[in-house]
């Protein structure tokens, strides 16, 4: 039966799941900017493919807790299932070796780390800490500054309220190869990069860390100049609550 | 590293200065250049150019002999161009209130070429302080020119610099294309060419140290070598110049081998003279960069 | 109604499994047709190459 069955289009599957992942980013995004629940659960009713967006589930990670971390929001027990489950169906590698996997690593770190808040059990593997040595070698081990800041934008859903740990401390020592990224990713008219760059800044700045760049008009900018797309959309949010700017 | 960069900055700036040098022939130039050309840029500029680029090598004195000759040979055959100063003493006397001529000439001291006559307008033009209206880094231009030939002028030099785009220390990400070269030009004038790197006030080389590279990073990624080549001069400028070694191979490997500097990324023609006429600026500037930067990391023993 | 009664996939296959640790790592992450560079209709274009600058007389040197 193998002969009969469709090559799989692994480039269909990523749009489908950047498509899912765009959905539940709007999602985010209506519940940091008004009162309303995420409703994860009710997305995954909705019919649209579960698997697909468990994925998204995975790929937008820690910012689902963004109007709890930000705003204070209860956590709906059933979205928090939702998270849990995506664990599952997408466990995360167990010993990571790659850069990608130490990246991704400590992204299901941040989220196995806030889905504790919760009542929610975390499932096995997403609170195992990746060691410190690890985050030291992803950012100060970097050669240079395009190579950090890459590895920052990466990192970016790990820049919220409450997640801390030896990432958050890593990113706050490089201010300069931050600043320098951001330049980068907005002359290259990169915004998503710039987007989730600035995130970094914002957490920062709100944390009383002193940077080169004014992170506020770099929101603005982003805004303004054709920065578009529903995770662009979420990362601006995140940043316009941390810097306590008037929402777009 | 230093040996490594300072001999692919040599050779950047040897292979430059000859390929110019090869091209001075009839074939390339004019017999005669108007006083008062319909565009400036086509023939006039770029002899002015090269020839300031020529005095670069000579006054900076860092390369070998066969290169000094070649750089001595370039400028007077440069001068001769400009009919050994009449030609910029005449565009100077038909338009009182131009400013090119005493920036071409302040160049072509460094090379022995004077012009009495041409010094006595200029310093009475100083004398009677009716400046044009111009550009803040191209104001600049004008007190480095007097500076340069040794003619005082109450120039504030501190207020000037602030006039320019760089001297407001902007966001960085907020430049554009046209912008960065007058931010490579208000450097070249405040730092003389790089010969005063302590002339760029402290806040000033720190905005430059830091965002420098990411200009010369995206530049660099978009083959605009032509500007890639001014901001090396900028880092050889700076108090403590970066020399980064990647942007330099990257820049010299495109090099064709007669020296030419292509400016972009697009193709080169066959053709001699097309070629020159296309890539001359940014092969003039690449040889500044080079002459600098060598002379740099020979003086900071880096 | 418990959320874990309507899931039905228990893990997701290998190729799913891949695509997203793919799109996690991505300095595009999910945004899958996310342009390097936007084009913007005027001249204005900042990367846009032009030729070396104009004279002195008209702008600088």
């Amino acid at each position: 039966m193998e002969g009969l069955l469709v090559p799989v289009n692994v480039e269909r599957l990523q749009v489908s799941l950047a498509d899912a992942a765009a959905e539940v980013a709007d999602r985010v995004l209506g519940a940091v900017g008004g009162a309303e629940d995420i409703g994860l659960a009710d997305y995954v009713h909705t019919g649209a493919d579960t698997t697909t967006v468990l994925g998204a589930v995975r790929l937008i990670g820690a910012d689902v807790f963004a109007p709890h971390v930000l705003l204070g929001r209860p956590v709906h027990r059933d979205d928090a299932a939702v998270v849990a489950r995506s664990f599952t169906v997408y466990p995360p590698t167990p010993q990571p070796t790659t850069r990608q996997q130490h990246v991704t690593a400590w992204r299901d770190w941040a989220v196995g780390r806030l889905l504790a808040r919760t009542d929610e059990t975390s499932p096995a593997g997403s609170d195992a800490a990746p060691t410190p040595e690890t985050a030291a070698a992803l950012l100060d081990g970097a050669k240079t500054w395009q190579e950090w800041s890459a590895t920052a934008a990466q990192l970016s859903p790990l820049a919220l309220p409450g997640v801390g740990g030896p990432i958050v401390a890593a990113v706050f020592a490089g201010m300069r190869p931050l600043a320098r990224g951001v330049t980068r990713a907005v002359l290259r008219r990169d915004f998503v990069t710039a987007a989730r760059l600035i995130r970094w800044m914002a957490l920062s700045s709100s944390n009383g860390v002193r940077q080169p760049l004014d992170p506020v008009l770099l929101v603005e900018r982003i805004r303004l100049y054709g920065g578009t797309g529903s995770r662009l959309a979420l990362d601006l949010a995140i940043s316009r609550v941390l810097l306590r700017m008037e929402p777009a | 590293m230093t040996t490594s960069l300072t001999s692919i900055a040599h050779n950047v700036a040897h292979r430059a200065l000859i390929y110019l040098h090869d091209h001075q022939d009839t074939d390339i130039f004019p017999e005669n250049i108007p006083v008062e050309p319909d565009d400036p840029d086509t023939v006039y500029k770029p002899v002015s150019e090269i020839g300031m680029a020529a005095a670069l090598v000579l006054r900076e004195g860092v390369g070998g002999t066969a290169q000094l000759r070649a750089a001595r040979e370039l400028i007077d055959s440069t001068w001769r161009k400009l009919r050994e100063g009449d030609l910029l003493y005449e565009r100077q006397v038909r338009n009182c209130l131009l400013t090119d001529p005493i920036e071409v000439y302040c160049h072509f001291t460094y090379g022995g070429h004077r012009h009495r006559a041409l010094e006595q307008l200029t310093a009475h033009n100083a004398a009677v302080r009716s400046m044009p209206e111009v550009y803040p880094n191209r104001r600049l231009a004008v007190a480095n020119a007097y500076r340069m030939c040794g003619m005082s002028t109450d120039d504030d030099w501190e207020s000037l610099l602030r006039a320019t785009w760089l001297g407001a220390t902007p966001p960085p990400w907020a430049i554009d294309w046209d912008t960065a070269y007058s931010v490579t030009h208000t450097v070249f004038h405040v730092t003389d060419w790089g010969a005063r790197p302590g002339d760029l006030p402290p806040d000033i080389a720190d905005y430059l140290a830091t965002w420098l590279p990411v200009w010369t990073d995206v530049w660099a990624e978009v083959g605009d070598w032509d500007l890639v080549a001014e901001l090396l001069i900028v880092d050889a400028s700076l108090p403590e110049p970066r020399f980064d070694l990647d942007v330099w191979t990257r820049f010299a490997a495109m090099q064709h081998d007669d020296g030419l500097m292509p400016r972009d990324g697009e193709p080169v023609d066959d053709d001699r003279v097309r070629r020159f006429w296309d890539h001359h600026h940014a092969t003039v500037v690449a040889m500044v960069a080079g002459t600098l930067a060598v002379s740099r990391l020979l003086d900071t023993g880096r | 109604m418990s959320v874990q009664h309507t899931f039905l996939p228990m893990v997701a296959a290998a190729d799913e499994q891949s695509a997203v640790e793919a799109l996690m790592v991505e300095p595009e992450a999910g945004v899958s047709d996310a342009p390097r560079y936007v084009e913007i209709p005027q001249a204005l274009a900042l990367l846009k190459l032009k030729l070396s600058p104009p004279l002195p007389e008209d702008s600088k040197h």
